[in-house]
This record gives C-alpha cells, sequence and structure tokens, in this order.
C-alpha cells in the first residue's frame, strides 16, 4: 500500500518535470555566439563606452572563457541584434540562464540611440529585478529597428553565459510551466521531509533525521541556484553569499553519510568505512567560513573544494550501501538506485556548469529532478525499511507466542504423564499390596468359616472392610490424577462416567448428548476436554445447587463444543471470585490449543458454559 | 458340583493375586486351573492351545488389554465363560464388558468372598456382577424406534421438543407455563414410553428425533 502511494507519488512528479522544467520549451532563439566577450578590470570602461565600441577591438567572439569568474574582474559582453530577429510591434526578453551569477549589468540601445539599464544577479536584490523572476531575465521593449545590447558579468560563480531572446508570450507560456514545476518540486520535497521529521519522531531513529536534514539541505541549494530563494526569502537584500550555499552543502554532505552511517550502522558493520566519511565530513566544515588570511580569490579554492567533497560524499555513501546489500541487507537496494540516480543528475548538472555539455532547457534542472527522485525512492526504501522492521518484530512476536505455547502444552503434556505414572503406582503397587491383604484377610475368614468361635474373627473382617474402603479412596485418587477410563474407553464413554460419578450419587439429573468423537481428537485434546467438563461440573456441584445438568459435546464445523448446563442459582459471570481459578486455568489451557471457554449466566437463571476446541491437531 | 472337570485360565498380571485365587478356587475340585498369563497376549494363545471352559481376566494388563481380549477370543470361542476380575468399579467398565460378552463382572476387592457364588451362577446360565455394581440401570440402552414417539402426547413432544432445544425443565416449566414438576413428572412419562432407562439418555433421543 504505501509502496504504491509512493510509485504514484513519484509518476505524478515525472509527468509535472517533464512540461515543467523545459523539454518541450520553445519558442527561443540561442544567440550566445552573437555575443563578442571580453574580460576587463571593474572600472576599465564604462558602460557607453562599451556600447559606442570602445572596447570593442579587445573583444571576441571567440575570446577564451574561464571555469570560473572572480570578484574583481568584469567580463563584457557585447552584441548588435539585427532588426530582422524582431517581428514587429510584439514584445522581447533577453534571458541568461544561469540564475546563480553574483552581478549582471545590462544595457539596451535601440534605433533612436536611447539606453536601458537592468540588473538582476544573486548579489542584487531581488526587488531591484526589471522582471520579479528567478531566472535572469531582461525586457527588450519592442525594438522597432537594430539593437546594441551589452551586459557586464561579475561573480565567482561558474561563468556560464548563454543568452537567449524570446518573445514575451512564449516566454509567459515557459514560465507558467515553470512555476508548475516548481509548486510541486518544493510541496514533494516539503512533504518528504515531513514524512522523515515524523518516522524519526515515531520510531526515535536519528536515521530519517539526517535524511530529513540532507533533503531540506540540497533543495535549498537548489532553490538558490534556481533563483527562487531570492525572491522569496531576501528580495530586498544584496542576495545570499557564497559561504550560505557552501554551509548548506557541507550540511547536506554531512547528514547524507550520516543518514547512511545508521541507516545500514556502519558504526558496527562498516567501522573503517566509517572513518573516512568522518574525514570527509571534517574537511567540508573550514571552507563554510570566511577566508583566514584575506584572499581574495577564498571561493576559487572552497567552491571546487567542496564541489569535490560532494563527490566523495556521494561515492562514499553508495559504496557503503552496496557493500551493504552484498552483506544481505536488503533494504540497501533502494538506496542505492536512489543516491545513484541523484549522483548520475548532479554529474550531468556539473558537466552542464562546466560547459562539456551543451546548454538544452532541462539541464539546469537535472539536479532537482534527481534530488526530487532519490527523496521519492528513498521513502520508498524508509516505508520499506519500516516493513522489515515491522516484519522482524511480527515474526519475533510470534516465535515468542509459538515458543509459549509449546512450552505450555509440554508442560501439561510433563504434568499429565507424572500423573499417569502416580496414578499407575497408586494403582499397581499400592493398591494392590492392599488387594493382597483384603485377599488374605477374606480368605483367612473363609477358612475359618465354620470356627466361629475365634476371637479373632470379628477383628480381621473390620480390617477386611477397612482395607475394601482404603481401595475406594485408591482408586478415586487414582482416577482423579489419570482417566484411565477415558483411555480405555474412550471420551464418550468416560464423559459419561464422570457425569453419573459426580451427578446421580447427589440426587442431580442429568442428561447427555456425546457423539463419538475419538478418533477425531488427539490425546492431549481429549485429555483437555475431558478435564474442562470436570472442571466445570466441580464448580456446579461447588456452587450452583442445581436440580438438573444438560451436556453436549459435538462437532460443529471445524470445531468440537461441549455445553454444559444447570439450573441452578447462576452467578454474574463479571463477578469473578477466587474459586473461579479452576475455570481460568480452563481458560487458558483452552487457548493454548486454540479454543476458548464462554460462561452465560445471571442470578437466579443457571448457568450455560461452551467450552470450544479447534479440530486441526499441530 | 458332580460334572466333568473344567478347566480355567487365570489372566492377571500379579502373581501373589493369582496365588490366592487359585487358594480359593482349590477348593471346587471340578475346576482344573490349567494356565496363567501375565499380560494380554499370553492370555490369547494360551485361549487358543488350551481351549479352557472359563477365563478370569483381568482389564488392566500389560500390552494388550481385557477388553480386547474378550473382544479377539470371544470371537473365535464363543463358548468360554469369562468373568472379569478387575480392580476397577466403574459401570462403564462393566457395561462395556457385558456388551463384548463377559458373563461376569468381580471387582477384585470382594472376589475371594464372591468368586465361588459367580461361577456357581454363571453355571447355572445367569450373569453375575459384584453386588456393589449391579444394582443401578444402564446407562446405555439400545436405539430406539422413531415409531415410539407417536405415543406421546402433544404437551410431551412440546417437552421433548425443547429439550432438543437443550432447555432444563425450569425452563420449560418457565416457557410452557406450567409447574417445574409437572415437567419433570412428563419427562418421567416420556422416558417411561420410550422405554428409556432414566433420562440420561433424553436429550440424545430428543436430539436425533427433533433435530433442530
Amino acid at each position: 500500500m504505501e509502496i504504491s502511494v509512493y510509485r504514484l507519488t513519484a509518476m505524478l512528479a515525472m509527468t509535472l518535470m517533464l512540461s515543467g522544467c523545459g523539454p518541450m520549451a520553445s519558442g527561443y532563439l540561442d544567440i550566445s555566439d552573437r555575443f563578442a566577450m571580453g574580460r576587463f578590470d571593474a572600472g576599465r570602461f564604462t558602460p557607453e563606452q562599451v556600447l559606442d565600441g570602445a572596447a570593442d577591438d579587445r573583444m571576441s567572439l571567440a575570446a577564451p572563457r574561464p571555469l570560473f569568474g572572480d570578484t574583481v574582474s568584469l567580463y563584457w559582453h557585447k552584441a548588435t541584434l539585427p532588426a530582422d530577429l524582431f517581428e514587429p510591434g510584439k514584445e522581447y526578453l533577453v534571458e541568461i540562464p544561469y540564475p546563480l551569477l553574483d552581478r549582471v549589468d545590462l544595457w539596451v540601445r535601440d534605433a533612436d540611440g536611447a539606453v536601458q539599464y537592468h540588473r538582476a544577479g544573486a548579489l542584487y536584490p531581488f526587488s531591484e529585478r526589471s522582471i520579479p523572476v528567478p531566472d535572469l531575465v531582461f525586457p527588450l521593449g519592442r525594438p522597432t529597428g537594430e539593437i546594441t545590447v551589452a551586459f557586464a558579468v561579475q561573480t565567482s560563480t561558474p561563468l556560464l553565459t548563454k543568452v537567449f531572446l524570446w518573445p514575451r508570450e512564449a516566454w509567459e507560456a515557459q514560465q507558467r510551466k515553470r512555476q508548475w514545476w516548481y509548486g510541486a518540486l518544493v510541496g514533494g520535497i516539503a512533504v518528504l521531509i515531513l514524512y522523515n521529521l515524523f518516522l524519526a519522531a515515531a520510531f526515535r531513529d536519528s536515521s530519517y533525521l539526517y535524511y530529513g536534514l540532507y533533503l531540506a539541505s540540497v533543495n535549498l541549494v537548489n532553490l538558490i541556484h534556481a533563483g527562487y530563494l531570492d525572491a522569496w526569502l531576501w528580495p530586498d537584500t544584496a542576495g545570499v553569499s557564497a559561504r550560505i550555499i557552501l554551509g548548506l552543502l557541507a550540511v547536506s554532505l554531512i547528514a547524507i553519510m550520516a543518514f547512511v552511517n545508521r541507516f545500514f550502522d556502519a558504526r558496527h558493520r562498516f567501522p573503517r568505512w566509517r572513518r573516512v566519511s568522518l574525514v570527509i565530513a571534517a574537511l567540508a566544515i573550514p571552507p563554510v567560513f570566511p577566508d583566514p588570511l584575506g584572499y581574495p580569490e577564498w571561493n576559487i579554492v572552497t567552491i571546487p573544494a567542496m564541489l569535490l567533497l560532494s563527490h566523495l560524499s556521494m561515492w562514499y555513501v553508495i559504496s557503503v550501501a552496496v557493500l551493504a546489500y552484498r552483506r544481505g541487507m536488503h533494504q540497501a537496494r533502494f538506496v542505492i538506485l536512489a543516491l545513484s540516480i541523484f549522483y548520475f543528475s548532479a554529474i550531468l548538472y556539473m558537466l552542464y556548469v562546466m560547459r562539456i555539455l551543451d546548454y538544452t532547457p532541462w539541464l539546469p534542472h537535472v539536479l532537482e529532478v534527481g534530488s526530487f527522485l532519490e527523496g521519492a525512492i528513498l521513502s520508498l526504501a524508509l516505508a520499506d525499511r519500516v516493513n522489515l522492521l515491522r516484519a522482524a518484530v511480527d515474526r519475533a512476536c510470534r516465535e515468542t507466542m509459538e515458543a509459549r505455547t509449546t512450552f505450555s502444552k509440554q508442560l501439561i503434556q510433563a504434568e499429565e504423564q507424572y500423573r499417569e505414572r502416580v496414578s499407575g503406582l497408586l494403582h499397581d503397587t499400592i493398591a494392590h499390596s492392599l488387594l493382597l491383604i483384603k485377599q488374605r484377610l477374606d480368605a483367612l475368614l473363609a477358612r475359618h468359616e465354620d470356627t466361629a468361635q475365634n476371637d479373632a474373627m470379628p477383628e480381621i473382617a473390620q480390617q477386611s472392610h477397612a482395607c475394601g474402603e482404603l481401595l475406594d479412596e485408591l482408586r478415586h485418587l487414582s482416577h482423579d490424577l489419570h482417566p484411565h477410563l477415558l483411555t480405555r474407553l474412550g471420551l464418550k464413554a468416560a464423559l459419561e462416567a464422570t457425569l453419573e460419578k459426580a451427578l446421580s450419587p447427589r440426587g442431580i439429573c442429568w442428561q447427555a448428548d456425546i457423539e463419538e468423537i475419538d478418533d477425531q481428537l488427539d490425546e492431549a485434546r481429549r485429555i483437555l476436554l475431558y478435564r474442562a467438563v470436570q472442571e466445570c461440573l466441580t464448580n456446579i456441584l461447588k456452587h450452583a445447587e442445581a436440580g438438573e445438568v444438560m451436556f453436549s459435546l459435538r462437532r460443529e464445523g471445524e470445531r468440537m463444543v461441549a455445553r454444559i448446563k444447570d439450573d441452578g442459582r447462576g452467578f454474574d459471570p463479571a463477578v469473578i471470585d477466587d474459586d473461579a481459578l479452576g475455570l481460568a486455568t480452563m481458560k487458558g489451557r483452552l487457548a493454548l490449543f486454540g479454543g476458548n471457554l464462554k460462561i452465560e449466566s445471571a442470578p437466579g437463571r443457571g448457568a450455560q458454559l461452551t467450552l470450544e476446541l479447534p479440530l486441526q491437531h499441530d | 458340583m458332580d460334572r466333568k472337570p473344567e478347566n480355567l485360565l487365570i489372566v492377571d498380571d500379579h502373581p501373589l493375586f493369582r496365588e490366592g485365587l487359585k487358594q480359593v478356587l482349590s477348593r471346587l475340585d471340578d475346576l482344573h486351573i490349567v494356565g496363567e498369563a501375565g499380560d494380554g497376549d499370553t492370555a490369547l494363545t494360551l485361549i487358543e492351545r488350551l481351549a479352557p471352559d472359563w477365563v478370569l481376566l483381568d482389564l488392566a494388563l500389560p500390552g494388550r488389554d481385557g477388553f480386547s481380549v474378550l473382544e479377539q477370543a470371544r470371537r473365535n470361542h464363543p463358548g468360554i465363560f469369562f468373568v472379569i476380575l478387575t480392580s476397577y468399579d466403574d459401570r462403564a467398565y462393566l457395561e462395556r464388558a457385558l456388551a463384548l460378552g463377559a458373563r461376569g463382572f468381580l471387582v477384585k476387592d470382594s472376589a475371594t468372598n464372591d468368586l465361588l457364588d459367580c461361577l456357581t451362577s454363571i453355571r447355572s446360565g445367569n450373569r453375575y456382577l459384584s453386588p456393589s455394581l449391579g444394582s443401578r440401570p444402564p446407562l446405555i440402552s439400545p436405539p430406539l424406534p422413531a415409531e415410539a414417539l407417536t405415543e406421546l402426547t402433544e404437551t410431551e413432544r412440546a417437552i421433548l421438543a425443547r429439550v432438543a432445544r437443550f432447555m432444563t425443565s425450569k425452563e420449560i416449566a418457565e416457557e410452557l407455563g406450567i409447574s417445574h414438576r409437572t415437567v419433570q413428572n412428563h419427562r418421567a412419562n416420556i422416558c417411561a414410553k420410550l422405554g428409556l432407562k432414566g433420562t440420561h439418555q433424553l436429550l440424545a433421543f430428543a436430539r436425533s428425533h427433533h433435530p433442530s
């Protein structure tokens, strides 16, 4: 059930992703190749100079582009867009599809020489943007002729400067889809995080907590990358520093390793591997803090370092999961699958950022997709783990119960065997010796019948009589200990004899309807039924003051059902007194064999006890 | 007792008790003790080989028990007089033994005193049961034809139907609005008409004829 819900969620999310994150984007034009680029110190040229072409000879279409920007240089880009790119009267935009750039200042000069200035970027307040969206988008107005676009990028992040030309309508259509996509993504991730927190609380298992933390930090990074956090959290301030991103990355890689360590109990199973994770975690902390030496290019060291550590942590968690799987931990399969998907998406994203993979509309979002899929699949793993744990607990419970039942049955059996032995001993040795004594006394009496004058004769007769009484008592005792009638004649005869012996001498009228069922019950169950009926009779004799007892034993479906009814004074079944202890014991014994005892009675209304015992043998 | 000597086999697993029996039986001149057996299988072998006229048979024997010996031997030798000699005084055993064709049933306690009477009584064509067991009616009587039902009155049939529903006399009295005593009388009458000895079997009969 849980699993199918997750599959459904994952499928839904995939569908949303497809339309939202870009593959179907259309209507834009990649104009990156039209932009000449040059690197200058800040303040070397004014925007007007660049637009006028003062820097043209130091800019080129084929200028080498470094992988990363830096905090001191400006990367100027400039292109002249001919009138035939624009349909008259239509509104146009340019997009630089990498919201992580620190500062982008853009000037547009139209055919009439009017200049518009716009700026956007992670380190500019969001509220200053001309078009308030997370992507870096700038309006071009409705060009009526050739326009010139120049922009300066200053960033410590990778220097990705693709430029797209959008008709406004097409862009808005794509934008709507994207909002859907981010809504679904953020909502889905939030649900997954809450779910993990809930599991952490419910099972007091910190691995869920770590995973929730990981999900939160990774997706915060994603949202920062996508530019949304600027829009939502700090629209009026100058953006988020690289420190925060590095901090979140550090949290995420520490959390995912902590999760995997807890989940697979690495402390005990993989202690040496675990040390690797501790080293990676320790190395991830320093880059989070501001540069200690005032080194201006600190980010140029820390960002690649953190990226490297992120990769190492992914390698670590996937390796541990594979190891765990090979050691037979079933639930590791989900972890491997999920982390591999995420890692694959991270590599794609990295290749994109490093410009090894060329831009396609979905590449900037591949990490988000990967992260969401990972979250969905891993939550499935956690649910799987819950199921496994529950199954293990259930199994343990069942085994304990079975062991207890078996033990109890063995105890009962041992007790019966012991009783049988004692009963046999009483009967065969003591009773028999007594019998022999009586036999001799009687023979003595018979021999001297004629010489009745012997004074010893009355004494001998008395002793013989005493022997007889003792024998009677021994017989009762022996039969109480072990019902030989049951063994020799079967349940029906034994029960009838018991009813007769217990009730008739006390003038209690009884009726019985007993099926011959010996072949349908094993000996343990026959003895159990017999003893249970005995116990019921004992109770009737002790408490009921009955005039009549009705008894029936028959098979009803797959159960043997015995009913004992008396017309005595009855009682309130809810009020169990100490004397009911015998009944409680019987109830327990019946329960061991899957049976039960039901009591129906009310004061003044007699009582009916129903004993049920299932047929099947163990 | 001037008849030709008869042969007797004693089956009991206690040698001392057998000795006691032999002493008692020695008073009968026309009875030969031809063998003794201490367990069921030996008993059967000896019965085959010696073809005795009498067998004194204990019920509790090692291995094959007395009932089994009785059943087996009666099949091949219906003419043998079997006297059960047991330390059990349960009527269930008595009834089983009689059903299997035993002619006498003696409780060992009083065997020394009653054995000779028992043999004499059986010789003259009767069954003999220990006096301590003999007086009460048997628990089991033969099954009854359903026609007997026609002899019952309307009220008696109503009562029988309620007995079949597992109702006690008190409950029946309450439901029919008659006195407890009256129900008991009716019930006794029903048993008499149906030939049931005692009311123990009334429930079984009522159920088999009112399968409700």
